[in-house]
């Protein structure tokens, strides 16, 4: 009877002791992502987000929490100059162009080494490898493809169509960035498109067949449909990549956003307000303006994806 | 179950404390070497990465200053990439080096917020008088003196010798002559005179024709005199006797000239190296820039300048006036690759590259590129007037410089 005794509640203390060593070994196991995390990423956001509504440059011999309070004429400052609007206007003329033609070249593409063409290992890789370079060596070699008397002036030049010197004429040096945005990233898209096909079961589409659907029509009520979650997913991940372009178009203005503004972006703009002008509470509050306008597309996206996303 | 316990914990502690040896500690002195009886300091010199011939300039006058001073060691931080960002990091962060290259357009931001500090306690009053004065005077502020400029490079005119010859003209000296000389060595791809969207180029024009680029902080530039200089350098554009180099298909002004697309450009002492290394075969001369009404040219410069929070500014003093000083900068004259900022050196170095002359002749009256507080901003705005007039996107070069007055305001 003592023994019973003894050993029941070393059985149910025994149990908890079980679940809390575990919860305290998952705590243990993530402890070195949350202190980088901390440190790196939630600490510079929540320093961003008060010198937002701080007047303050890294030259300021008083510290940043020193610096003086300005509240939201920063914000004000940032939506009134003309810069950031022109910026604005070119990132977002940017993403609606860039987004859905690189989509729907990933599906195409997705859909095409889905196929069980010879070989699919293979283009898998290539077109997926674009995507691991660097963005600053893609601007270099697109330069240098597109200057006056580059290659590709001398294919068109072929056709009879005078050379364009595309880099240095306001209408085209944004469509160059445009270009580079969607061949270095369009792998990675149709990686992600390739595993949402492949989750789709064969029996629809074999049921398909028997009720007589043609391709079309077994695209457009079964492919679509089911790729609804990864259409989402991607839609997401591609706007939100586009609004924070930088590296091109840095490479392509040297830095300066020309010509004439053409590729100026809001982070370009974020890094000269802040740099160049010394104005880093300017900065940060144009950071957290793009954050809002990011924040707003995506949960419009999800209302306009809505109820069959598993999301 | 507790060995596992303490294996996780141990591993966890290896995993975070791993990642931070990454971190490079930058708490300036070991403490040991100040302990160490040969009194050691180590002074370090933050520079940016030039090219090869700069880099070996650099080390050799290192190397001079150790022979000298063995026991202060020059550690050198060569900054890569965009100076600016990554030095205000360092500032932000206090690990900034205690010696450190700036440039005079960025001199009085500086100066301003106290980040650097005066120099007058360390440096020979009688001794600054060997120095040019406007060099000088780009680091100086309310009466003191924060930098000793290291070396500078002016404009000046470089044509292609066989190019101008071919046409039959000698190299220019007025406006006029420029204009004629840049329709004559038109010819087919070639375009006679290389033009810039750059105010540190086409300034010097403003500056000819009477005008200002700023007064102090503030813009000065929407004036006649400068509309009417801007009307003249864009002029060269619209006859077609003139192109930007971006237009010409190059990154740069030095290239277009190395590639002969171009029979004149303006410049300073930094195409020399370019075209030895990457045009030898290009016959080309340097006279000093057109004279307008009046003689007018910017002048870059760069100087050493210390640290406020260095905790051997002693010590830094010693390694930048030795860098800037009569011994320091015959290394400089000698590799001609830019122009010693002492009037004594002047002459060693016109000794051993007298077709240069040019350079030193236009000293006097340059104007040290030194806009003010305000100067990126101004800088900016003129840069994109500059575009506006280049692209036909405004009426005329007034327009376009009232325009740039509001937005450098």
């Amino acid at each position: 009877m003592l023994q019973a005794q003894k050993t029941a509640p070393n059985k149910s203390s025994g149990m908890k002791s079980l679940a809390r060593r575990e919860k305290i070994d998952g705590w243990l196991f993530i402890a070195p992502f949350m202190i980088l995390c901390l440190i790196f990423f939630v600490g510079p956001l929540l320093v961003a987000f008060m010198l937002s509504f701080k007047e303050y440059s890294f030259l300021d011999s008083n510290t940043m929490f020193q610096a003086k309070w300005v509240w939201f004429q920063n914000y004000i400052d940032v939506l009134k100059n003309p810069t950031f609007r022109k910026a604005l206007w070119n990132t977002t003329r940017y993403s609606v162009f860039v987004a859905p033609i690189q989509l729907v070249i990933a599906l195409l593409l997705a859909l095409v080494v889905n196929g069980g063409i010879k070989g699919k290992s293979f283009f898998r890789t290539v077109y997926y490898i674009p995507t691991q370079t660097s963005a600053v060596a893609v601007a270099v070699i697109f330069m240098f493809l597109f200057k006056q008397d580059g290659i590709f002036n001398k294919f068109t030049s072929l056709f009879g169509i005078q050379p364009h010197n595309f880099l240095t004429e306001p209408k085209t040096a944004l469509p160059v960035i445009m270009s580079m945005a969607i061949w270095s990233s369009v792998g990675l898209y149709m990686v992600i498109f390739l595993a949402g096909l492949q989750d789709i079961p064969d029996s629809l589409y074999e049921a398909a067949g028997i009720d007589g659907a043609s391709n079309w029509q077994r695209f457009r009520y079964i492919t679509i449909p089911m790729l609804k979650p990864t259409i989402f997913l991607n839609v997401v991940v591609s706007m939100i990549g586009c609004f924070q372009v930088y590296d091109q178009a840095y490479v392509v203005s040297q830095g300066n956003g020309g010509p004439l503004d053409s590729t100026m972006t809001v982070v370009l703009y974020l890094t000269r307000t802040g740099f160049r002008e010394f104005k880093m509470g300017q900065a940060c509050a144009t950071a957290f303006i793009l954050f809002v306008i990011i924040f707003a597309l995506t949960i419009a996206q999800k209302k306009l994806f809505g109820e069959e996303t598993s999301m | 179950m507790k060995r596992r316990k303490l294996a996780t914990l141990l591993l966890g502690a290896i995993m975070t404390t791993s990642i931070f040896a990454g971190c490079a500690k930058n708490s300036n002195t070991p403490t040991a070497a100040a302990d160490d009886s040969n009194k050691e300091v180590v002074v370090r010199l933050g520079c940016w990465g030039g090219n090869d011939a700069e880099t070996k300039m650099l080390d050799d006058q290192i190397q001079a200053f150790q022979t000298k001073n063995p026991n202060i060691i020059i550690k050198k931080e060569v900054i890569t990439g965009d100076y600016l960002q990554a030095i205000q990091s360092k500032i932000a962060s206090k690990t900034a080096p205690d010696i450190y290259y700036l440039d005079v357009s960025l001199a009085s931001k500086f100066m301003k917020e106290g980040i650097i500090d005066p120099i007058d306690d360390y440096i020979d009053k009688e001794d600054m008088k060997d120095f040019f004065p406007n060099l000088l005077q780009g680091y100086q502020m309310n009466g003191k003196t924060y930098g000793i400029p290291k070396d500078y490079n002016p404009l000046v005119l470089y044509y292609n010798k066989d190019m101008l010859d071919k046409a039959g003209i000698k190299p220019p000296t007025t406006w006029d002559e420029l204009k004629t000389a840049a329709e004559k060595t038109t010819s087919g791809n070639v375009k006679g005179f290389c033009l810039e969207n750059d105010p540190q180029r086409f300034g010097a024009f403003i500056l000819q024709n009477g005008g200002k680029i700023n007064d102090g902080d503030k813009p000065a530039f929407n004036t006649p005199e400068a509309a009417q200089a801007l009307d003249f350098y864009y002029s060269f554009a619209k006859n077609k006797t003139g192109a930007t180099f971006k237009d010409m298909g190059t990154d740069w002004a030095g290239a277009a000239f190395a590639q002969k697309k171009t029979a004149m450009i303006m410049a300073g002492g930094w195409v020399i190296p370019y075209m030895t290394q990457n045009a030898p075969d290009v016959k080309y001369g340097m006279v000093p820039l057109p004279k307008g009404k009046q003689d007018g040219n910017l002048m870059f410069t760069v100087a050493y300048v210390l640290n406020k929070d260095s905790k051997h500014k002693k010590e830094a003093m010693e390694v930048s006036k030795f860098l800037t000083g009569k011994d320091g900068l015959k290394i400089v004259a000698e590799s001609g690759l830019a122009i010693p900022s002492r009037k004594s050196m002047a002459d060693v170095y016109t000794a051993k590259f007298p077709e240069r002359k040019a350079l030193i002749d236009a000293t006097p009256t340059a104007t040290v590129a030194n806009y003010g507080l305000n100067g990126s901003k101004i800088l900016d705005a003129l840069g994109k007037a500059g575009e506006k007039i280049q692209f036909g996107q405004v009426a005329d070069s007034a327009a376009a410089l009232k325009e740039a007055e509001a937005a450098a305001k």
